[in-house]
């Protein structure tokens, strides 16, 4: 008899508003925050990155849950993107949670990329150059073996297991004996530690010959080297005794793409005030060589940049360099030539899908630690490369120790506390408030070299203006130009 | 220029927050008068008045977004980083009749 | 032409017939157009090693079922049950996908429930009939699919019989339908967590709408949207692969495009998506209205704008038991054969069809309502 009774109400069909859950205390909102688009419509942006671009006075009708005045397709699309929920216990919390971390993965690692300043020497001397230009027979510029064997023992007692190990300088190849002493003792201590290492050797490609790259090719290097653009901008910028970086860089490149193959080889450009007025040249070169990317990167207000005027420039400036950039891009891919600019590409990946993407400035909890260890030439180690950079202008600041130490110690430093703090853009002034909170980072480094401190006034932070106006463009784009979401998404997932 | 802001209508989150950002273009003073906030600066002509009420208005907006859901973000984000610490209730019903009745002591 | 394959018998008994035999088909001998099959096997509640016989004409004495139509589709080392007087297929040894059915029970109510379930407890049955079946099979099945009602309501026997089945045949891979709902208890998780092969096992589970409410109509079950997203996170941190399964009917085309997109945001982790057409058969029928599309333009857009955006990103994605003809030609590479040979069925013009060895044909009980264009010229 109670069977009966049970089955018969479980088993009896019932219509769609019996699962209804909005009560008479209306809809209840989700964390999310919104941004008003110049053709008037509103950009929601949920918690967890998800997006939504909704009509004029939506945002204003969600709060004052006047759910009439919303149609029942925006209803379900603002469900759907976790903007609100009917019922008035959330019962999403869990889900929610695995959507969260998911977007803060960054959090729970140790660094991955290991970055060791091999030499100092250098017979470039490029206007923006942040290294203590020092000439070529001083030796005692170059990592001590010893020391150098020090870094590496920390670099793999560190908890990844995947590890980037990238050589820089001055120009890296000029201690060529040195990088292939590094890496063997690495192979064979990261085999025994079960750990899997990539190596990088960043160079500007004057030294390069077919033995190191036979070399590369070997340990299955990565070559990254300076490309700047065309060759009048090029060699402006990267000033070297014979005026000719850009030919250096031009066989250099062709070498490279005939040993160790297009697929290993990248490029990074600088920018400076003369490159701003260049952009279409700039990517034509990138073109012109092959590449299918670029990376439209302002210059960091570090070492010689700050002393060199014609590395001084405005953040307005560099935001329309990059618009022009983009839009002749996007005009290439709409062309059919796939082509993408890098910085876009790593803020779309943040927007369209659930991840993160592991770009230190673009973290936060901020990259440092997290992200990226830097061990240099005379065996100081420092969270940044920009942390760096502030030391050779004797600011010491995110140094957290050296060789010497162990992990203990040099995580004990109380620096990573505060940036603990000045490393999360949650809770910050100014951030806390942002729409584009989910995809972007906090930058303590930047902050406390420009203003003084680590947490920064946002209005006058050239990170938070450069972000901002990067991430308004990219979302005006997709709200008023049709294909530029289909062009985005290729860039994002044909990786 | 002064901006005379009801206490009733704009709360001080939401106008210091719109403060911040103008800052950096003007020297703005903000004090209390009875039932009102003041907002005074003196670079304000009528263009920028009406900026300063469209970006307060919309820094209300977030703030009335905030504390309506500041609680749920406090629990995703705990849950994210300690999911160990804090467990949630299961959501709603799951037995079929027969486990029903199994509950039910039959 | 109706391919379909005989599952059940009935037949008359003797007295002394056994009351759950369990065997293994040890020989299949024809004369004169009769049948008579030997099984070897056991009576699961007396744990007696015996013989049964299954005859097309008369019996025998002992255990036997006699005057049986339709014994030509049993094989040898085919495993049959038999209860009372109903003989039922276990396992067939020549189909490229064999059921586990664990239980009729079920916790949701689908509107287009193609296996109505019933609120009566067979768990310990089949349980005890799949437990010694494991012990009969000789090869490797090709495939398993545990389906039922809904499998977790086995509980803990479910884990006993995968990991037994799994020992057994290391190699093989299980497909469990499951709605996924009691996936977002801790204490499924927890029995879950004892298979110890689960990279062998794929949950299979349908996600209907973005939208909960949409969901849970078509499931009957109040909160199932929430539970089922949930228990698809927990499955696969256990490190089970987890396939999404759509059936397209018209409550779930309007808003595929938007599914998809929400599977793509939430469910980045995902093995396979699926696209099934409607099986016009159990709740199907009374449920007709509400489900058969009437708006075929708009659902095949949705279903190639869903197709194209799953694809872009990578995703595994497969279409079902639709024909070819009722596929755009843009999306027939994403089109599979049947997974269940015995469904299958063709309409007599369908042999005029130059593709139709490509063709995954319709359910055999969609046969009646289907309209069929053959393709003629060379595609």
């Amino acid at each position: 008899m109670e069977i009966n009774a049970i089955r018969k109400e479980f088993r009896k069909f019932q219509n769609i508003q019996h699962y209804n859950d909005l009560t008479s205390n209306g809809i209840n909102l989700l964390p999310f925050n919104f941004k008003r688009l110049n053709s008037g419509r509103e950009l929601i942006i949920s918690m967890f990155g998800d997006y939504l671009i909704v009509p004029d006075g939506t945002v204003h009708n969600l709060v004052k849950k006047n759910i009439d005045k919303i149609t029942e397709s925006l209803h379900y699309d603002l469900l759907s993107n976790h903007i609100i929920s009917d019922s008035d216990n959330i019962k999403s919390l869990e889900l929610l949670a695995n959507r969260y971390r998911a977007k803060k993965t960054n959090a729970f690692n140790f660094a991955q990329l290991h970055i060791f300043v091999i030499t100092l020497r250098c017979e470039h001397t490029c206007q923006y150059c942040q290294v203590s230009r020092v000439s070529q027979n001083k030796e005692k510029f170059d990592f001590s073996h010893l020391n150098l064997f020090k870094g590496i023992n920390l670099m793999l007692a560190s908890p990844e297991n995947d590890i980037t190990m990238e050589f820089q300088g001055g120009e890296a190849l000029l201690a060529f004996d040195l990088i292939k002493d590094a890496i063997s003792y690495t192979k064979e201590k990261a085999r025994l530690a079960n750990k899997r290492i990539n190596y990088v050797i960043c160079t500007n490609l004057a030294p390069i010959n077919s033995e190191i790259l036979e070399y590369c090719k070997l340990e299955k290097i990565l070559v990254s080297c300076s490309l700047d653009g065309h060759e009048e901008l090029h060699n402006e910028n990267r000033k070297r005794p014979g005026r000719n970086s850009y030919s250096l860089v031009e066989k250099g490149l062709n070498l490279s793409f005939d040993i160790v193959g297009r697929e290993n080889v990248s490029a990074l450009m600088t920018t400076t005030t003369l490159s701003l007025e260049h952009p279409i040249k700039i990517i034509d070169e990138y073109r012109k060589f092959g590449f299918n990317s670029v990376f439209l990167r302002p210059i960091s207000p570090y070492g010689f940049a700050t002393k060199n005027k014609n590395s001084n420039y405005q953040t307005d400036e560099f935001i329309k360099f990059y618009s022009k950039g983009l839009d002749y891009i996007l005009e290439l891919n709409r062309q059919g030539e796939y082509f993408k600019e890098t910085y876009t590409s790593i803020l779309l990946k943040k927007i369209l899908t659930a991840f993160s993407e592991n770009y230190v400035d673009l973290m936060s909890p901020s990259g440092l630690v997290n992200s990226v260890i830097v061990y240099d030439y005379d065996g100081k180690i420092f969270l940044s490369d920009e942390a760096r950079m502030l030391a050779q202008m004797k600011d010491f600041t995110f140094q957290i120790g050296t060789v010497n130490d162990n992990w203990e110690t040099l995580l004990a430093n109380p620096i990573i506390e505060k940036i603990g703090d000045a490393g999360v853009n949650d809770y910050m002034a100014g951030c806390s408030t942002c729409a584009y909170n989910i995809y972007c980072g906090a930058d303590p480094v930047l902050h406390h070299a420009t203003q003084g401190d680590m947490y920064g006034f946002r209005p006058d932070s050239s990170f938070c203006q450069r972000n901002m106006s990067v991430l308004d463009i990219i979302f005006d784009k997709i709200d008023t130009e049709s294909d530029a979401l289909e062009i985005f998404k290729s860039w994002v997932n044909n990786e | 220029m002064v901006v005379l802001l009801q206490k009733s209508v704009y709360k001080l989150e939401a106008i210091r927050n719109t403060i911040y950002w103008f800052s950096k273009n003007f020297e703005i003073l903000l004090s209390e008068d009875g039932d009102f906030f003041e907002v005074t600066s003196d670079e304000f002509n009528d263009s920028d008045r009406k900026e300063f009420i469209k970006s307060l208005n919309d820094f209300s907006l977030r703030e009335q977004i905030n504390i309506e859901t500041k609680d749920v973000k406090n629990l995703v984000v705990s849950k994210a980083f300690y999911p160990e610490l804090i467990k949630f209730k299961d959501i709603g019903e799951f037995d079929d009749p027969i486990n029903i009745l199994k509950r039910n002591g039959n | 032409m109706n391919e379909e394959i005989k599952l059940s018998w009935k037949g008359k008994t003797h007295l002394s017939s056994s009351e759950l035999f369990v065997g293994r088909v040890l020989s299949k001998k024809t004369k004169n157009q009769e049948i008579s099959i030997i099984l070897e096997g056991k009576d699961l509640k007396t744990n007696k090693f015996e013989l049964f016989y299954l005859n097309s004409a008369d019996g025998v004495e002992g255990n036997s079922l006699y005057d049986i139509k339709g014994l030509n589709d049993i094989e040898v080392n085919d495993v049959i049950s038999i209860k009372k007087f109903k003989a039922r297929s276990v396992y067939r040894t020549k189909s490229n996908n064999n059921f586990i059915f664990a239980t009729i029970r079920c916790n949701s109510n689908c509107l287009m429930c193609s296996q109505p379930p019933l609120d009566v407890d067979d768990t310990l049955e089949n349980y005890l009939i799949w437990d010694y079946t494991i012990d009969l099979l000789v090869d490797s099945p090709k495939h398993l699919t545990i389906t039922g009602g809904e499998p977790t309501l086995l509980g803990e026997k479910l884990v006993f019989l995968i990991n037994k089945i799994l020992a057994k045949f290391p190699d093989l891979l299980i497909t469990i339908l499951s709605n996924g709902r009691m996936l977002a208890l801790e204490s499924t998780i927890e029995t879950l967590s004892f298979v110890e092969s689960r990279k062998n096992v794929v949950f299979a589970i349908p996600l209907y709408s973005d939208v909960y409410k949409v969901h849970d109509h078509i499931v009957q079950a109040k909160d199932a949207f929430h539970q089922t997203c949930l228990g698809i996170h927990k499955i696969s941190t256990l490190g089970f692969p987890v396939e999404v399964r759509v059936v397209l009917h018209k409550l779930s085309n309007p808003r595929l495009l938007s599914l998809s997109k929400f599977i793509h945001k939430n469910f980045p982790f995902i093995y396979h998506v699926t696209f099934m057409g409607l099986e016009i058969i159990g709740y199907t029928k009374a449920n007709k209205s509400e489900l058969i599309e009437e708006n075929t333009v708009m659902a095949e857009e949705n279903l190639l704008a869903s197709l194209k955006f799953l694809a872009s990103w990578k995703y595994n994605v497969s279409i079902y038991n639709t024909p070819l003809c009722h596929i755009p030609e843009s999306l027939w590479s994403y089109a599979k054969q049947s997974i269940s040979d015995w469904k299958n069925s063709f309409k007599p013009e369908c042999d005029k069809c130059l593709i139709k060895k490509d063709c995954s044909g319709f359910f055999t009980w969609n046969i009646k309502y289907a309209e069929v264009k053959p393709f003629l010229e060379k595609v």
